[in-house]
C-alpha cells in the first residue's frame, strides 16, 4: 500500500498467504518472504463474531514476513495473524491492534525505534518464539492484553544506543547554470557531461559509445512516475561505457530536480552488458533513486563515493564489482547482488534497513564497517567468502551465512548486534577464527547443520549464549567463551560437540555449559584440556569508530586508532600486550577503570625494556580516565594533549616518560611514578597533582614551560637521582609545589629552579613536609602478576 | 498338528522380516567397488586425497564411508553396501578430520550415486582449492586483459590521486582510451584493455593537463601485474 492508498478489509475476509523466498527482491519490499507492506493506511474492521485472518496457505511460522508498517498506519480489529516472521513489525508509523490474536509467529510483534507508534488493547500474543520485540528504544502501549506462553520470551527490549557515524557527504562546490537538458535520448559517440545537467527523460549510451563526466558535475532527474507507482523512470542506461571521475574537492552529484527530493525519485545508473572496459565511479554521491548503482554482466569499480536516501544502494548481478572508500547509508537497502565477483574494501556501510546482501557471490571483504543497519548487516548465502578485519557492529543480525561450500571469517569485530552475532545454517568448510564476538543481544554465534572450524575468538559478555548449537561438526579450540548471559555453549541437539582448549571464564563449567549433563537426549560437550586463563588475542582493527570493550589479554601489533565520538572501554583485569613501536591513538574517550583487585595492565609484548612499545596519546579525548592501571615498558605511558583526564590510583614504572601532558585540566592522584626516566611532564598544563608517590626515576616531574596552572600538593617527592622538580629552560612562571614531602634532604638539594638558572620559574616549595604522607597508592606489581598468562589445565 | 503350523508361521514371518524390516542385513552381503581418479583444475592427478560418501546430502557431518587416499596417479577406490550415496573428494593438509582449511581442496557440491548389486562402478572428481575460488578474476568479455601496477614516483614512493592511461597514440587530445580509477595510498592502479599496442602513461587531474605523462609504448597481449609507471617529474618526498 503506497503513500496516500487506503485498504479496507471487511469482516469475515481470510487473506491466504503464499510463501515465497525470493533472491530478486525489488528494493520497495522489505523482506525477501512475501509480506504486506503499508506506507499508506489499512483498515481491517474485523468483528467478535466475523474475524479477519491472516494465515500461511502452507509452511511453517517464518514463511512470510507479516505486516510490515513503513511509514503508513495500520488498524487491526478482530484479526488473527500467524505464521509470519513478526505478525505485525512497525519500523515507522503507527499502528492499533485491538481484540486480535498474533500467534504462532516468530515474532508477535517487532517495534523498531522511537518513531514505531503502537498500541495493543485486548489482544493475545502467544506461542510465537519471542512475544514482543522492541529495539532501539522503542515502546509500546499495552492495555488489557496478555503477552504469555511464547516459546523463547514474552518480551524483550534492546536498549537505545547513541551512535554517533562519520557520515560523508560530498557537497556541490558551487551552484551551476543548466548546461544542457535531455529528454529521451541516446548518446553515440563519446559524450563528454560537465556543469549541471537536467535529465528528464531515459538517457542510453549505446555499446561502444562512452559517457564521460567531469569533476563538479551535477546531473539532476526529474520525476517522471506513469504507472503511479511512486516511483520514478527517468535514469541512465549504459550499454557502453561510463566514467564519471570525481575528485575530493570537485565530487560528481546525482539527484532528484523536484523541490522536494525524495526516496525514489528517479530510476538508477544502469549499467547492462558491459564488461570489457571497467566502468568507473568516483567521488559521486547518488541519492534520491531507486537504485542508486544496478549493474548486469558488467564490470565497475565504485570508488570514495556516496550512496544514500535510496530505495536500494547497489545492486547487481553476473557482474564483477569492486568497491572501496564508499560510504552507503540511510538507503532502505544498502547492496544486494547475485552470481559476481566482489571486492569491497574499507567502505562504511550505516544506519540502511538492510545492509549487504549476497548470493551465490565469490566475495573478498577487508575493512569494511558494517553498523547499525536495521536487519542483517551482512548476509551471505552461497557462494565462497572470504571476509576479513570488518566491523559488523550494532546491526538487528550481525552476519549470517547460509548453504555456503566455504567461507573464511578471521578477524572481525562482530559486537552489539540487537540478537546474534554470528549465524551459520548449512554452512561446510568455515573457518571462524580471531573474531571479537562481544556483547551481541541473543547469541555469540548460531549453529545449525554446519561444519567449521571455530578458534582463537573472543566470545563473551552475549545476552544469552557464547554459542548455541542445534547441529555442528568440527572442533571449537582456543576460544575465550566466558561470560555470557547463560551458558558458553548451549547444545541442543544430539551430536556430540568437540571443544577442547578453551577459556570458559570463571563461573562453574557445570554451569557454563548445557548439554548431556542437563538433558539426556543432547549430545555432550567434549571439553577437555580446558584452560586456566584468557588467550591472547590480538586486536584485528586499526581504527574504532563505535563504542568498543575491551577485556582479557589482548595484543596490539598495529597502532590502534579510536576516533572522535567512540568511546574505548577496558574492563578490569584486562591486560594490552603492545608490539614494539605500536600504541594507542585516541581522539574520541579511553575509560580504563580497574579495580584494586582486578588492575588493567599496558605492557611490552616482547621487550620488557624502556620504549618497548610507544605510548597512549589522548587528543581531544575528553572525560578520558584511567584508574587502577598499571603502565611499563613505554616510551611514555600516557601522552596527553588538551584533554580533561582523571589518572588515580595507577602505577608508572621503567617507562622513559610516564605520563606528560598539555593543557587540561588533569588530574594525577594517589598514582605511583618510579623508576622512569622522567615521572610527569607538563608543559603548558592545568593539573592537580595530588598524592602521589613520585620516587626513583631520574627526574620526578619536568615542567617544559608555562607552569604556573600546576598544583603539587601532598606527594611524597624523593629520591630522583637528578632533580624532584626540573623547571625547563623555556618556563618564566612560578610552580607552586607547597606541602610536599622531599625526603631527607633540604628540597632546594633536588630542586632545579631559578635558583640554579637565574631567569626561569621559581618552584614555591614552602612550607613543606618533614615526614612522608601516608598514601593510598598501590603498591608495585610482583612479577608474577605481571607475567600471568592464559594456561592449560586437566 | 499345532507344532507345524507354528514352525511354518515363523518361517514366514521371519522371512518377511528378513525381507522387509531388514533391508540392510540382506544387502551388506552385497559389496560393490567405486574407483576412479581425482584431478586438479589443469587435469593434474592429485594424490592424497580421499573421497568422502556419506548415506544422506548432508555433507556436513562424519561421512558413513571414506576410500583410502589417491596413489600418485590420483587413483582411489572403496568398497560399499548397495544404496545411495553423496561423495565429495577431499584433500587435506593434516591428517585430522573435519572442515577444511586453506590451502586444502574439495570437489564442490556433493556427487549422487546409486550403488546396484554386481556392477561396478567408476567416477572422477576434480578438487580445487576452494580460496582460490575466491579470487576475483572473473572472466571479463572475451578478448580483454587485465593490467595491474602501481604509479610512482621517481624514488619508488607510490602517488596516491593519479590514474593509470592507455592511449593508442602517444599524444592525448582530449581523453585518453582508457583510464584507471584514482590510486590510493598504495599507488596502485588496474586496467582492462583489449589486447593492443598502448602508450601507458599516468595523469594526475582529470581531464590530463598538462601533467600527464604519455609513458612508453607497450603491447599488451595478457593479463600482467608488475605494470609499474615511475613518474619522473614528481616526488612524493
Amino acid at each position: 500500500m503506497p503513500q496516500g492508498i487506503s485498504l479496507t478489509i471487511l469482516p469475515g475476509t481470510v487473506i491466504k498467504i503464499s510463501p515465497s523466498d525470493s533472491t530478486k527482491t525489488d528494493p520497495e519490499y522489505l523482506s525477501s518472504l512475501t509480506e504486506i507492506t503499508v506506507r499508506g493506511t489499512l483498515r481491517a474492521e474485523g468483528k467478535g463474531e466475523a474475524p479477519i485472518t491472516f494465515i500461511l496457505d502452507k509452511g511453517g511460522p517464518g514463511d512470510w514476513a507479516g505486516i510490515i508498517v513503513d511509514g503508513g498506519a495500520v488498524i487491526l480489529n478482530s484479526c488473527e495473524i500467524q505464521g509470519a516472521e513478526a505478525g505485525l513489525y512497525v519500523r515507522e508509523g503507527s499502528a492499533t491492534l485491538l481484540n486480535s490474536l498474533l500467534m504462532k509467529n516468530r515474532y508477535g510483534v517487532v517495534l523498531e525505534g522511537r518513531n514505531a507508534l503502537v498500541r495493543i488493547e485486548n489482544t493475545k500474543v502467544k506461542e510465537n518464539d519471542y512475544g514482543v520485540l522492541l529495539m532501539r528504544g522503542a515502546t509500546i502501549d499495552i492495555t488489557d492484553s496478555s503477552v504469555f506462553g511464547n516459546r523463547k520470551k514474552d518480551v524483550h527490549s534492546s536498549k537505545e544506543t547513541d551512535v554517533m557515524l562519520p557520515l560523508r557527504v560530498l557537497k556541490e562546490v558551487e551552484k551551476k547554470e543548466k548546461n544542457r537538458i535531455y529528454a529521451d535520448a541516446v548518446l553515440r559517440g563519446n559524450t563528454v557531461w560537465q556543469g549541471r545537467i537536467a535529465v528528464q527523460g531515459r538517457i542510453r549510451v549505446p555499446e561502444d559509445s562512452r559517457l564521460v563526466i567531469m569533476p563538479g558535475t551535477v546531473v539532476e532527474f526529474r520525476k517522471k512516475d506513469t504507472n503511479q507507482d511512486g516511483i520514478g523512470e527517468n535514469g541512465l542506461m549504459i550499454q557502453g561505457v561510463i566514467i564519471a571521475k570525481g575528485t575530493g574537492e570537485n565530487p560528481i552529484i546525482f539527484r532528484s530536480a523536484e523541490s522536494q527530493k525524495r526516496i525514489g525519485d528517479w530510476d538508477a545508473i544502469n549499467i547492462m552488458n558491459s564488461d570489457g572496459v571497467q566502468n568507473i565511479i568516483e567521488y559521486c554521491q547518488v541519492e534520491d533513486a531507486y537504485r542508486g548503482l544496478h549493474f548486469h554482466f558488467s564490470n565497475v569499480a565504485v570508488r570514495a563515493s556516496v550512496l544514500r536516501n535510496n530505495y536500494r544502494a547497489v545492486q547487481f548481478q553476473e557482474s564483477m564489482v569492486d568497491i572501496a572508500g564508499t560510504h552507503i547509508y540511510e538507503n532502505n537497502s544498502g547492496m544486494q547482488a547475485r552470481d559476481s565477483a566482489i571486492s569491497m574494501t574499507d567502505n562504511f556501510i550505516f544506519n540502511n534497513y538492510s545492509g549487504v546482501n549476497l548470493f551465490r557471490d565469490r566475495v573478498v571483504l577487508r575493512g569494511n564497517k558494517i553498523v547499525n543497519n536495521y536487519r542483517e548487516g551482512l548476509r551471505i548465502r552461497e557462494g565462497v567468502s572470504d571476509i576479513q578485519e570488518n566491523l559488523i557492529d550494532m546491526n538487528r543480525y550481525g552476519l549470517m551465512v547460509s548453504d555456503s561450500l566455504y567461507g573464511s571469517f578471521s578477524r572481525n569485530v562482530i559486537s552489539r548486534n540487537i540478537e546474534s552475532g554470528i549465524s551459520l545454517k548449512g554452512t561446510d568448510n568455515m573457518e571462524i577464527s580471531g573474531n571479537y564476538i562481544f556483547g551481541n543481544g541473543f547469541n555469540g554465534m548460531n549453529i545449525q547443520d554446519s561444519r567449521a572450524v571455530i578458534r582463537g575468538n573472543h566470545i563473551a559478555e552475549n545476552g544469552q549464549r557464547g554459542i548455541g548449537i542445534i547441529s555442528f561438526n568440527g572442533t571449537i579450540s582456543d576460544n575465550n567463551i566466558s561470560a555470557n548471559g547463560l551458558y558458553a555453549i548451549d547444545l541442543e541437539g544430539s551430536m556430540d560437540v568437540s571443544a577442547p582448549m578453551n577459556w570458559w571464564g570463571t563461573a562453574p563449567l557445570s554451569e557454563a555449559l548445557y548439554d548431556k549433563n542437563d538433558e539426556p537426549e543432547r549430545g555432550r560437550v567434549d571439553h577437555r584440556m580446558q584452560r586456566q586463563g584468557p588467550i591472547l588475542f590480538p586486536w584485528p582493527l586499526k581504527t574504532i569508530i563505535t563504542d568498543t570493550t575491551w577485556e582479557g589479554n589482548i595484543s596490539i601489533q598495529d597502532k590502534v586508532h579510536v576516533l572522535a565520538g567512540a568511546t574505548l572501554e577496558l574492563k578490569p583485569d584486562t591486560r594490552i600486550l603492545f608490539s614494539p613501536g605500536t600504541g594507542l591513538r585516541i581522539n574520541g574517550r579511553i575509560r580504563a577503570l580497574g579495580r584494586k583487585d582486578a588492575r588493567i595492565i599496558f605492557t611490552s609484548s616482547e621487550k620488557k625494556e624502556v620504549s618497548g612499545w610507544d605510548e597512549i596519546l589522548l587528543e581531544y579525548a575528553m572525560d578520558s580516565v584511567f584508574s587502577n592501571c598499571d603502565f611499563e615498558y613505554a616510551t611514555w605511558g600516557i601522552h596527553s594533549h588538551f584533554t580533561n583526564l582523571i589518572v588515580k590510583a595507577c602505577r608508572f614504572r621503567n617507562n622513559y616518560g610516564g605520563l606528560r601532558f598539555r593543557s587540561g585540566p588533569v588530574e594525577i592522584v594517589q598514582s605511583v611514578f618510579e623508576e622512569n626516566h622522567i615521572g610527569i611532564r607538563a608543559y603548558r598544563g592545568n593539573a592537580l597533582i595530588k598524592r602521589n608517590s613520585i620516587a626513583r626515576n631520574d627526574i620526578g616531574i619536568f615542567v617544559r614551560e608555562k607552569g604556573g596552572g600546576l598544583n603539587i600538593r601532598e606527594n611524597n617527592l624523593f629520591s630522583n637521582t637528578g632533580y624532584n622538580i626540573r623547571v625547563g629552560d623555556f618556563n618564566y612562571e612560578n610552580v607552586d609545589a607547597a606541602n610536599n614531602f622531599w625526603g631527607d634532604s633540604p628540597p632546594l638539594d633536588s630542586i632545579f629552579d631559578e635558583k640554579t638558572e637565574p631567569g626561569i620559574g621559581m618552584v614555591i616549595y614552602e612550607p613543606y613536609a618533614l615526614k612522608p604522607f601516608v598514601l593510598d597508592t598501590p603498591s608495585f606489581m610482583s612479577g608474577k602478576e605481571s607475567e600471568q598468562e592464559g594456561v592449560m589445565g586437566n | 498338528m499345532k507344532k507345524p503350523v507354528f514352525v511354518l508361521l515363523l518361517v514366514v514371518a521371519l522371512t518377511w522380516w528378513v525381507s522387509n524390516l531388514c533391508p540392510l542385513t540382506a544387502t551388506a552381503a552385497e559389496k560393490v567397488l567405486l574407483k576412479g581418479a581425482v584431478t586438479d583444475n589443469s587435469g593434474k592427478a592429485v594424490e592424497g586425497a580421499k573421497i568422502f560418501l556419506y548415506n544422506g546430502p548432508d555433507v556436513r557431518r562424519p561421512a558413513d564411508f571414506i576410500s583410502v587416499s589417491t596413489d600418485k596417479d590420483g587413483k582411489f577406490h572403496v568398497v560399499l553396501p548397495v544404496g545411495k550415496f553423496w561423495a565429495v573428494a577431499r584433500l587435506k593438509k593434516s591428517e585430522e578430520y573435519g572442515p577444511l582449511m586453506p590451502g586444502d581442496k574439495h570437489s564442490g557440491e556433493p556427487r549422487e550415486i546409486e550403488v546396484v548389486p554386481g556392477r561396478e562402478l567408476e567416477m572422477d572428481f576434480t578438487v580445487k582449492d576452494l580460496k582460490d575460488a575466491v579470487s576475483l578474476r572473473k572472466g571479463t568479455r572475451e578478448g580483454f586483459v587485465q593490467i595491474k601496477g602501481r604509479v610512482l614516483d621517481k624514488n619508488g614512493m607510490p602517488v596516491p590521486m593519479a590514474y593509470a592511461i592507455a592511449h593508442r597514440s602517444e599524444k592525448v587530445e582530449g581523453l585518453p582510451d582508457y583510464l584507471s580509477s584514482w590510486t590510493d595510498a598504495d599507488g596502485s592502479y588496474t586496467l582492462f584493455l583489449p589486447p593492443g599496442k598502448y602508450y601507458l602513461g599516468y595523469a594526475l587531474t582529470f581531464p590530463p593537463a598538462q601533467d600527464y605523462g604519455p609513458g612508453k609504448a607497450v603491447f599488451i597481449d595478457t593479463d600482467k601485474t608488475d605494470m609499474d609507471i615511475v613518474i619522473s617529474a614528481v616526488s612524493s618526498q
